[in-house]
């Protein structure tokens, strides 16, 4: 009777574990890198880590210079919300908003003090890349660079 | 000196150092060698080689025209078939098509300071979204 | 755009040697430019120089005119110069990075640069940092660089006739003029009395 007593001791906080644990698996957050460039017609800087959208960047764009301010990965979650400082006083702000297989639903939001620049949701497939830009920073322009399914 | 007038100090000075190597009387001089060796000699004038060669190609495509009528039949046009054609089904519409997977969903997109856009282009296997504020002109 | 060979390029495929010939006059002193650019050396580039027009002459039946004649002898150029520099260094990557052959610029040594001669051994020695800083460059450097700065082809030019990617032409015209800039980026003066 003891023995049995003790296994129900045992085995009930494990029952409840394995119930509980798919909602806490829920919560996983969401990894997005976020390159910061600034592009400008001033001189020919041109210093990306990364290789794979430089090319489809210059043809994008028209700039002369692309100037890699930063590079951070930020982990998203659908409660808290990220925040990334920028050149000229800007900032991002990040929101997970929503994630199926295959993507993930953003809201970003560019702000210099109470401006907002640039106030989006949108899906970024994974693997994807979604290009942010305009706001003008340092002589030329910021375009931040989110790559999710990294 | 700001980083810019330096550059282009820099680039002068590059490109005036090659200037200098291209002017060497010495690199006149091969180029001349290299003409005078290999590229003098001018094109052969019509000689009979050319009008031989056309009047064989003339024989030839003749022979083969000659040779290929005498092989196959003659032509006869058939006459046409009295089989009723079968109908093709009607074609159905497609119900409205789910979008695409790989087409990027913009639920909201706003701006305070001026027009926004949004476009969509392949990177290879990879699909890129710009999404763009045109902060009227403004250069901080 | 007509392009201004193409008259040339036409009876040199017909065999015309002389047609070839007024193609070698026009284009000589820049096919030894880049090949210069890249090798930095004179007898090494005259061969190469050489090379380039014997072959071109040799495959002109194969030029079909989609590009203009000058950016194919570009493309020619600057492989037969690239391999040619292969060959004297061939464990030498791309885009090496060359710090490691870095002794540091040498002092200058001006006293006073008031006076003419001396102003030109200022000069002198100035052509003589700018030597030292392009022999540190990679010869794939020294190629998007003399193709740009002597050559002033646009960046999509320069990718086709190196067959690279865009950004790496970018990529590689930045590293090259920052290195030549940080040998200078000492002698300010000199550059601005110059």
């Amino acid at each position: 009777m003891k023995k049995m007593r003790r296994g129900i001791a045992i085995l009930i906080p494990v029952l409840a574990f394995c119930l509980v644990l798919p909602f806490l698996r829920a919560e996983v957050n969401e990894r997005v890198m976020v390159t910061v460039l600034v592009a400008s017609n001033q001189g020919t800087d041109f210093n990306l880590d990364n290789d794979a959208y430089r090319d489809q960047l210059i043809k994008l764009f028209s700039y002369k210079s692309y100037s890699q301010k930063d590079q951070v990965v930020v982990r998203l979650e659908r409660t808290k919300r990220e925040k990334v400082s920028l050149p000229g006083g800007y900032e991002l702000l990040l929101l997970l908003q929503d994630e199926q297989s295959g993507k993930l639903m953003v809201q970003a939001v560019i702000r210099k003090g109470e401006t907002t620049y640039l106030d989006t949701i949108m899906s970024i497939l994974k693997p994807g890349v979604a290009f942010l830009g305009g706001p003008p920073a340092e002589g030329g322009v910021l375009i931040l660079v989110l790559e999710s399914g990294i | 000196m700001t980083r810019e007038n330096r550059e282009k100090q820099m680039n002068r000075l590059y490109r005036d150092y090659l200037h200098r190597e291209v002017r060497n009387p010495l690199v006149r001089e091969e180029k001349r060698k290299l003409i005078e060796t290999f590229f003098t000699e001018s094109a052969p004038r019509w000689g009979w080689q050319k009008p031989l060669a056309f009047a064989v190609g003339i024989v030839a495509v003749f022979s083969f025209l000659v040779f290929f009528a005498y092989q196959h039949p003659a032509w006869v046009p058939q006459s046409i078939s009295t089989h009723q054609l079968a109908q093709p089904a009607p074609v159905q519409p497609e119900p409205i098509l789910e979008i695409h997977p790989l087409v990027t969903e913009v639920k909201r997109l706003t701006s305070r300071v001026g027009p926004t856009m949004v476009y969509q282009k392949m990177y290879r296997e990879t699909p890129i979204t710009i999404v763009w504020v045109f902060a009227n002109g403004e250069v901080l | 755009m007509i392009d201004p060979d193409h008259a040339y390029v036409i009876k040199a495929q017909a065999g015309d040697k002389k047609a070839f010939g007024q193609l070698v006059n026009h284009h000589y002193e820049m096919v030894y430019a880049v090949a210069y650019g890249i090798l930095h050396h004179h007898e090494r580039a005259r061969d190469v120089t050489q090379d380039v027009f014997l072959k071109v002459f040799r495959d002109i039946g194969q030029f079909q005119g989609k590009s203009k004649f000058k950016t194919w002898l570009y493309r020619v150029t600057a492989n037969a110069a690239l391999d040619e520099a292969r060959k004297k260094n061939p464990s030498q990557s791309l885009d090496q990075d060359e710090s490691d052959e870095d002794d540091g610029p040498p002092p200058l040594q001006i006293a006073d640069r008031k006076a003419g001669p001396r102003d030109q051994a200022a000069r002198h020695e100035l052509r003589d940092l700018l030597e030292r800083a392009i022999r540190k460059l990679s010869p794939e450097h020294r190629a998007v660089l003399v193709l740009r700065e002597w050559q002033e082809l646009s960046y999509e030019e320069i990718a086709e006739a190196l067959g690279i990617e865009l950004g790496t032409v970018m990529s590689r015209i930045h590293y090259a003029r920052k290195e030549l800039g940080k040998i200078l980026e000492n002698y300010d003066d000199l550059l601005l009395n110059i």
